[in-house]
Formats: structure tokens, C-alpha cells, sequence
């Protein structure tokens, strides 16, 4: 058995690697023309050579890969002009601040050219030293590629880092290029008139992948490397065993699935990850199954989990809400729940399932820890919690489908949901 | 009847106890007063490892989440996008992932956003941990860096993690066939987050959230791995921005065979607590699942349950259990309306204190500890006044004072005993659901003063001598000389959230107050001073 695990371990920390490794994910859309990761080099590769300010803005649907695609651009440029190109990166999540992205800027700088960075510098010495550098680094026919990520966060505010970043590149002697990445189609309508008079307004679309180009990566990703030297049998047997599973078309129907509700690469990316750390370690080889316990994994549905969470007795108060809703009263709150509906239930059909007042109010507070109801005003005008006016979070049909699919629910309360 | 060890509360053991003694290269175990210099073994779980199959057995019926966090973390330096945990409360999610790095052995930094509330704190907690910085009196407690801002962290946090994952690399790298004892694991570490979902409440949790889940991109480093721990489902995170959402793992609660499972574990006598069980089991579950309710509530009912039992190790046979089992029934139904309570453990001096007064005062009739009709907590009268009149103040429209609190003090009911016709029946439930709805109303403290004074001033000319009697009662309320001690009071009972106060408007003038008190509590109060509450409430 050992000597069998080795090889299937071996696979399957390489599989996961290059799952986590954006680089190595996004290297086959490199190949084509019109790929965007062609564009985007001719864009920078030729503001490198022809010496002259560019700016872009790349634009997509979270997780398709703009970032990944910048930095495979990037690195290749870098390969080819070495000292010809240094690169700032900021990020908006954590830059916004013009005081912070221009410190940030600073420092890069100062890392690059191996100058001290000094932490007491303030916003005006920082941008004075930015300005300086692009004139000098534009003296020296040097470009600076500013990678400015989360873009839409640095439009907040009064856009003065994309003010001056983007003056400064008209006015001074420099070399420049300004690449945004936004997650929002409509970045550069954030953008004030006058930044937006000075910003190109070329944008590169990152569109979900075509169903070849779909084919192309499963491959790429999951098909283990047979050109060793001494020929790797398990491998052989391994890829054949994957283009079985490829070709299949209840393969093709879970990836159809996966893709109908999001179809960034990210997501497909989650999707192999989790098939693939359930890939059987006796066997070695990845099976169909594998891929569907990862669909299933994904199409979670967290209310009707947390419903079958519920004790019996939070099940009551929820359909008494439920039925508060039905009686078109607007606003209710756990006194008239209790009042209305609870009492009422118990006269009307003797359960046994009255409790105490205060038990009751115990269960209402773990339905709003677990989100299945929540107050309707932001915290109540000191109103203690059985004043408070609650809505519920769950649609009927949702609460229908989850005590039908409940284990000893009581049947008093499938009736009151059918009614 | 053994000690009830519910598995979810293992200890965690802090950074200084779980350094084994066992250093690496046969160092002798330093007596001295100072702790030593933390090193990286110490980001380990420490202790003892324990195998898979103990792991297992200790946490019944959360073996599927067991083994599927055991395939996401995956064989040892293999990469891993981040993960979610997610379930209700005392579903075992801390307690499973940390045991689970003590069997595996791997380093990892733990911050909770409980204790660290606030980013600065977070960061600051995350940076001690991995610059293996411990806080001592030398340097004031001051943490190793101060970092305040998510720029300023991930800068730090790539330059420790860079560090740290170097001298594991290090590490690996000299002694690679044999680990010695308490050595990590690996060249990866991961990084815990637990109770994520209080950073939604955060101030800057707009830029905090999208942040944290954003990390492992904007770190881009293949040896660390994120684990967010979190109370709420996935869903509750959504924003409007978008974000890549983590694998989640859900911990559902436990079924009854799993509930059963737990509470059977560490049990003196099995098969006793397995008959105990069969009877309260599924009861108790009908109200609650979270196991950390029910045994509160199990323990004091399982010494009830064994009262008759002469031997606590006896084995019971059907006619013990009948016996048993009809010895606790009447005790069923009181303990399940009080399920959420948790009995006070008095000292011995208070119980015997407690006896002298039940012996003097035969007024109480239930025995025991269970007084439902009692407060359970000493006031001084005139804060018990002071409640009275803040509920009624509260409960009664002003224009009725005059009348309620005239002269004689009592309310006069003359005046109200008229046929009432249908239209105002209906006036009075509409009246009656609105204040089910709206709750209490506020009131001046002008106003609070005046019934106070005037049901004081009652109360001291009815009473008169038998006030000296009743020893252990505070102090007299008095005269309207002492307004100053209510006001002190007032404030502490706003502290004790039976008063709330609003926030003063200058268009209304003075603050006001709403008397947040449950009725329930008011009743018993109430009764203690022998106060006819209901003849002062406003029924509508």
C-alpha cells in the first residue's frame, strides 16, 4: 500500500497547488491573438517602447481572472524589458485613503530605486517625491506600471490620488501607465470630469470563458505530466482515466450547472478543489463521484439547514409568525406573537407544546442568533427584545419545504402551513 | 454520578502552557520565574498528539465534518484555498478544528474576534503570535508592532509570515526522518479566524469584512492557509460588492442520537444515565437542541432523579426505573418551563441563612431553592418603591394619575363601573393590542418623583411599627427629605437596565425614562412590600 500512496499523494498535492496558483491557472488563455492577455501586453508593450502615457481599465465579474491575467502580462514583460519597468501596486480595499495610497506609493518607490523610506513624511512630500520620480524616471525612458486594484474604492471620496497621479502624467516629462481593475462594469462613470478628461477610456472586457476554452483549462489543470523521465505509468493511466470522466456527459451536465449560477473562473476553481481533495487516495484516480459530491457541496441552501436546526418549539413560533404574515398584519412583535397566534394554537388543538412564557422567549432569541428572523429597526430605542416589531427571513415556501422535510415534525404544524 | 465533561469546552491552552517540556535538542527544563523566549514549535496545539481514532471518538456524531476538514487541509505543505465553518452555537467548530491541528500537528495562529473586538487588536493579536512576541511587564504590555490599519498589516504580516515560514522550511529541512516531540509539522501555517460574524458589527466592518475574505489573494502566498470560523451561514455575508466566498462546512446540531452520545460520555454509572435519558431526552429537545442549554438543565434533574437511589452505582432494573421515573415526573414539567434558567450554587453560610428566614417567615410553601414567587436578589425598599412606580408610570397614561393617586391613596373604582358597550370592548382590545405592540411608555422624572412621594407617603403611615421587624430590609424609605438617596437609586437601577433613560431633546425638555422591567419581576417585587399592584394598573 505505501508504494501506491506515494504516487497518488504526490498527485494530489500537485493538483492542489496549481489549483491555488493563479498563474499557473491562467497560462493557456496566453495563446490566442484576440486573448485578452494579448491585448493587454501590446497595450503596455507598447507604451513601454514608444515611450508615452497609457492608461486602461480592465473590467469583470469578480473572480474572472482580471488580476491573474495583469500579472501573467506582467511577469512576461518584466522577463523581456528587465530594467526597463517597475510597478506599483495598490489596492483599494486597503488604500483608499489618499494619504495612505500615496505613502504606499512612496514606499514602493523607494523599495524599487533602494532609497529610505521615511514613515514621518506627509502627504505633500510623499506626492512631491512621486512627481519626482516619474520625472526621472521618464528622463531615464523608464516606465512605471501602476496597478491600481479595487478600483471603484478609489473613486470614493474626492479622487484626488487619481487626480494627481493622472496630471502628473500630462504635465511632467514621465512614462506612465495607470491600470485600474474593478469588479463594476461601470468604473469609469464614478470617475469626476476632470479625471475623466484625462483618463483613455480603454477598457479590456473579461467575459466567462467559451466552452473550449472551458475544455482547455479542465485539462490543463487536471491532467498530471507524462514527459518524465522514466515513463510514469500511474500518470498514463490517470490522464486516460480523466478524459473518460471529461467526455462524459453527465460530466458536462455538472459543469453546466455549476456554471448556470456563476461562471467566473474562480468558481469553477472552488468546484475542482473540493472535487479534488475527495479524490480517493486507495485508488489514485479521480472518479465522477468525486465532482458530484463537490456539486452538491456548493448548492448549499443555508436557511433550510438552519431549519433543520430548529427545535420543535421554534418551529412553532415560526409558523405562528408565518401565519401573523398570512392575517396581512404588518408589523408584530413577540407579545402579539405569543398573545395571537401561540395561545391560540394551543386552545384550539391541546398540544403539548405550551411552554412558559420565558422558555419562549429563549427560543425566539435563537432564532434571531440563527437569522431566520431579525427586528426590523437598527437597535430598538431601547426597547427590550419583546417590544421590538420581527420579521421573518425564510419565505413560506422555504419554511413549507422544511418541515415537510423535518424529522418528527408535529402535524399540527404541517396543517397550520397548508392552510 | 460522574462529572459531566460536555466535549465542546476543551480547554484552550494559552501560548506559555502548551510549550512542552521536551525542547528540541535535549534542553533541560528552565526553573527560573521567567517564561521562556517563545519559539516556533510553540505555534503548535502542543501537548499530547492524539491518533485519528481518538480525535473521532472524542467528538460523537461529528464524524463526516471530521473527516471532510481532514481532506480540505489535505496531506502535509499541500496548498488549500480558505474555508468556512460555519454552524449554531456549541456545534463543536473550535474545538473540532483545533484538536484536529493537535492530531496533525501543524502551526497555526488563533485570534478570535471576540476577545480581539476591534481591528487594531485583531491585527496586533495576529502579529504577537507570529513575531513569537510574548507581553510582559518590561515593556509596559505593549504589543510587538504597533498596526492599525489593513495596509500597514499585510505589509507586517507578509514580512512575519515570511519569517516564520522560513524557519520552518529550516526546521523541515535538518531533521527530516525523525520529528522530534512537539516540533511542527510542515512548511505551512495556517491562520484561524473565529467568530467572524461579530465583525459585522464592527465600525469598519464595511472595509474590514471585504478585507479578511479577501486576504489570501492579496497575500498570494501558497504556505498559508486561512480558516474563518463563523456562527452565521455564508449567506449573511453576501454584499453588494461581491466577494469570493470561502468552502463552507456546515456543523449542523446534533440529532438525538448524537445528544445521547455526548451526554453518555464520562458518565460514573452508564446504564443509570441511559434510563435518565430515555425519559428527559426527548422532552428537552423538543424546546432546545444546543447542548449547552440541556445540560444546565440535565444536571440539577439527574441528582433529583437519583435522590431515592440508596447506591449511586446500582444498576437499575425495570421496577428502579418505573420507581424512578415516577419520583421525577412531577418535577418534569416546573423544569422544563424554567429549562433556560441556571440555578445559583449559594454558598453553605447563605443556605443556612436562607433557613433561618424561611423559618421565621412561614409564608413561603414551596421548598427548596425553586421560589418562583421570590426575587432572588436583595434591593433596599425604597428601590422597590421606585420600581413600582416607574412600571406604573410607565404602564399608565399620565391623565389617570390624579385620580389613581389621590389623597387616600387608593384607587378609586367608583367611577369606572359602567356597562360597557361593544364599541368600546372593541376600544379596549385595539387599546390593549397597542400596547402588546408599542410596550412601555416614557416618562418625566418629575413624574416618577411624584408617585413615588405619594406612594411612600402611604406606605408610612399604614405601616408604622411593623417595619422594624423585618430585619435585613434596607433602609427606610422616609421622608421627602431624602430625595437625593432616590436619585442615587434611580441611576443604579438605569445601570441595572430595570430603567432605561432617553437621550434628552431640547424640544421636549428634561429626559425621560422607560421603565424596562418585566412584569413578571414587578409582580414579585411587588408582593414582597405587599403592594396591590393590580389595583394601580391600567387595564384599558
Amino acid at each position: 500500500m505505501k508504494g501506491r500512496e506515494n504516487p497518488a499523494e504526490d498527485a494530489l498535492i500537485l493538483l492542489r497547488s496549481r489549483i491555488c496558483n493563479p498563474n499557473f491557472v491562467f497560462t493557456p488563455f496566453s495563446d490566442s491573438p484576440d486573448s485578452n492577455y494579448s491585448k493587454l501586453k501590446f497595450i503596455i508593450s507598447s507604451s513601454v517602447t514608444e515611450a508615452c502615457n497609457n492608461s486602461i481599465l480592465l473590467l469583470g465579474p469578480r473572480g474572472s481572472g482580471k488580476t491573474a491575467v495583469l500579472e501573467l502580462v506582467i511577469r512576461d514583460l518584466l522577463a523581456e524589458h528587465a530594467d526597463m519597468i517597475s510597478v506599483i501596486r495598490l489596492n483599494g480595499i486597503l488604500h483608499s485613503d489618499d494619504n495612505c495610497a500615496v505613502k504606499e506609493i512612496a514606499r514602493q518607490l523607494c523599495v524599487e530605486h533602494q532609497l529610505l523610506f521615511s514613515k514621518m513624511a506627509s502627504f505633500d512630500d510623499n506626492s512631491q517625491f512621486m512627481i519626482a520620480m516619474l520625472r526621472e524616471c521618464g528622463l531615464a525612458h523608464k516606465t512605471i506600471i501602476f496597478v491600481l486594484d479595487e478600483f471603484d474604492f478609489f473613486t470614493q471620496g474626492k479622487q484626488r490620488l487619481l487626480y494627481s497621479l493622472l496630471d502628473a502624467m500630462q504635465s511632467v516629462m514621465s512614462q506612465a501607465v495607470v491600470i485600474g481593475v474593478s469588479c463594476r462594469l461601470d468604473a469609469d462613470q464614478l470617475l469626476e470630469k476632470r479625471v475623466r478628461s484625462r483618463f483613455s477610456h480603454r477598457k479590456v472586457l473579461f467575459l466567462p470563458p467559451s466552452k473550449e476554452d472551458l475544455q482547455r483549462l479542465l485539462e490543463h489543470i487536471l491532467s498530471l505530466p507524462v514527459d518524465t523521465s522514466p515513463p510514469n505509468d500511474y500518470a498514463v493511466e490517470f490522464n486516460m482515466k480523466l478524459h473518460q470522466i471529461l467526455a462524459d456527459e453527465r460530466f458536462k451536465e455538472i459543469i453546466n450547472t455549476l456554471l448556470n449560477s456563476d461562471s467566473t473562473v474562480k468558481h469553477l476553481l472552488r468546484f475542482l478543489f473540493y472535487a479534488v481533495c475527495h479524490m480517493d487516495l486507495e485508488s489514485g484516480f479521480l472518479s465522477l463521484d468525486n465532482f458530484r459530491t463537490a456539486m452538491s457541496s456548493i448548492q448549499r441552501q443555508p436557511k433550510m439547514e438552519y431549519l433543520q436546526d430548529c427545535s420543535i418549539l421554534e418551529l412553532y413560533i415560526l409558523v405562528c409568525m408565518k401565519r401573523l404574515e398570512v392575517k396581512e398584519q404588518n408589523s408584530y412583535n413577540f407579545n402579539s406573537v405569543m398573545k395571537a397566534e401561540y395561545k391560540g394554537i394551543h386552545d384550539a388543538y391541546q398540544t403539548s407544546d405550551y411552554y412558559a412564557r420565558n422558555v419562549c422567549l429563549r427560543a425566539f432569541e435563537h432564532l434571531v442568533q440563527r437569522e431566520l428572523i431579525c427586528f426590523m429597526d437598527n437597535r430598538g430605542n431601547n426597547q427590550s427584545i419583546e417590544f421590538r416589531a420581527v420579521k421573518l427571513l425564510i419565505s413560506s415556501h422555504e419554511l413549507y419545504q422544511g418541515l415537510k422535510s423535518y424529522r418528527s415534525c408535529p402535524a399540527i404544524l404541517r396543517k397550520l402551513v397548508d392552510q | 454520578m460522574g462529572k459531566e465533561e460536555s466535549p465542546q469546552i476543551t480547554r484552550r491552552t494559552t501560548r506559555s502552557s502548551s510549550s512542552t517540556p521536551i525542547l528540541k535538542n535535549g534542553e533541560e527544563t528552565t526553573k527560573t520565574s521567567e517564561p521562556h523566549p517563545l519559539t516556533i514549535n510553540d505555534l503548535v496545539f502542543g501537548g499530547e498528539p492524539i491518533k485519528l481514532d481518538e480525535l473521532l471518538s472524542s467528538f460523537p456524531g461529528r464524524r463526516i465534518q471530521i473527516l471532510e476538514l481532514m481532506r480540505l487541509l489535505g496531506p502535509l505543505n499541500s496548498p488549500m484555498l480558505p474555508l468556512l465553518l460555519y454552524g449554531g452555537t456549541s456545534t463543536g467548530k473550535t474545538s473540532i478544528i483545533l484538536q484536529i491541528f493537535r492530531h496533525l500537528n501543524r502551526p497555526f495562529v488563533y485570534s478570535s474576534c471576540l476577545t480581539c473586538y476591534s481591528p487594531r487588536i485583531l491585527f496586533e493579536s495576529i502579529m504577537n503570535q507570529l513575531l513569537l512576541h510574548r507581553k510582559n511587564a518590561d515593556s509596559g504590555y505593549a504589543s510587538a508592532k504597533r498596526c492599525e490599519r489593513p495596509s500597514d498589516f499585510v505589509v507586517f504580516l507578509r514580512e512575519a509570515l515570511t519569517n516564520v515560514l522560513n524557519t520552518l522550511k529550516g526546521n523541515s529541512g535538518k531533521s527530516s526522518s525523525r520529528k522530534l516531540a512537539g516540533q511542527a509539522n510542515g512548511r505551512m501555517i495556517y491562520l484561524i479566524f473565529d467568530n467572524l460574524e461579530l465583525v459585522r458589527e464592527w465600525d469598519k466592518s464595511s472595509s474590514i469584512l471585504p478585507f479578511l475574505f479577501e486576504l489570501y489573494d492579496i497575500l498570494n502566498m501558497p504556505e498559508v492557509g486561512l480558516i474563518f470560523i463563523s456562527k452565521v451561514s455564508p449567506d449573511a455575508y453576501y454584499s453588494d460588492r461581491g466577494y469570493v466566498e470561502p468552502i463552507p462546512i456546515l456543523f449542523p446540531d446534533y440529532t438525538e442520537d448524537g445528544l445521547r452520545q455526548i451526554f453518555m460520555r464520562n458518565q460514573a454509572n452508564p446504564k443509570l444515565y441511559s434510563s435518565f435519558l430515555d425519559v428527559v431526552l426527548r422532552t428537552f429537545s423538543r424546546i432546545t437542541r444546543r447542548v449547552d442549554e440541556l445540560s444546565t438543565a440535565f444536571s440539577p434533574l439527574f441528582k433529583k432523579y437519583c435522590e431515592p437511589l440508596s447506591d449511586p452505582g446500582l444498576v437499575p432494573n425495570e421496577d428502579t426505573k418505573r420507581k424512578l421515573f415516577s419520583h421525577l415526573q412531577p418535577h418534569l414539567a416546573p423544569a422544563l418551563n424554567e429549562i433556560f434558567k441556571v440555578q445559583s450554587q449559594p454558598s453553605p453560610e447563605v443556605e443556612a441563612k436562607q433557613e433561618k428566614a424561611r423559618r421565621k417567615s412561614n409564608a413561603n410553601k414551596l421548598g427548596g431553592r425553586e421560589a418562583f414567587d421570590e426575587i432572588d436578589f436583595h434591593m433596599s425598599t425604597s428601590a422597590k418603591y421606585l420600581i413600582i412606580s416607574a412600571f406604573l408610570a410607565s404602564r399608565n397614561p399620565a391623565t389617570l394619575d390624579a385620580s389613581l393617586f389621590d389623597s387616600t391613596g387608593g384607587s378609586d373604582n367608583r367611577k369606572r363601573k359602567r356597562k360597557s358597550s361593544e364599541k368600546s370592548m372593541e376600544q379596549k382590545e385595539t387599546a390593549e393590542q397597542e400596547l402588546l405592540m408599542k410596550g412601555p411608555g416614557t416618562f418625566p422624572l418629575e413624574r416618577l418623583l411624584a408617585i413615588f412621594q405619594c406612594l411612600t407617603s402611604v406606605v408610612e403611615s399604614s405601616l408604622g411599627e411593623d417595619q422594624q421587624i423585618n430585619e435585613g430590609l434596607g433602609a427606610g424609605n422616609g421622608d421627602s427629605g431624602l430625595m437625593s438617596d432616590v436619585l442615587l437609586q434611580l441611576s443604579s437601577l438605569c445601570n441595572a437596565n430595570f430603567i432605561s433613560k432617553g437621550g434628552s431633546c431640547p424640544l421636549e425638555g428634561s429626559t425621560r425614562y422607560r421603565a424596562t422591567i418585566s412584569e413578571d419581576l414587578t409582580l414579585k417585587v411587588a408582593r414582597s412590600l405587599k403592594f396591590p399592584l393590580s389595583k394601580y394598573l391600567y387595564r384599558g
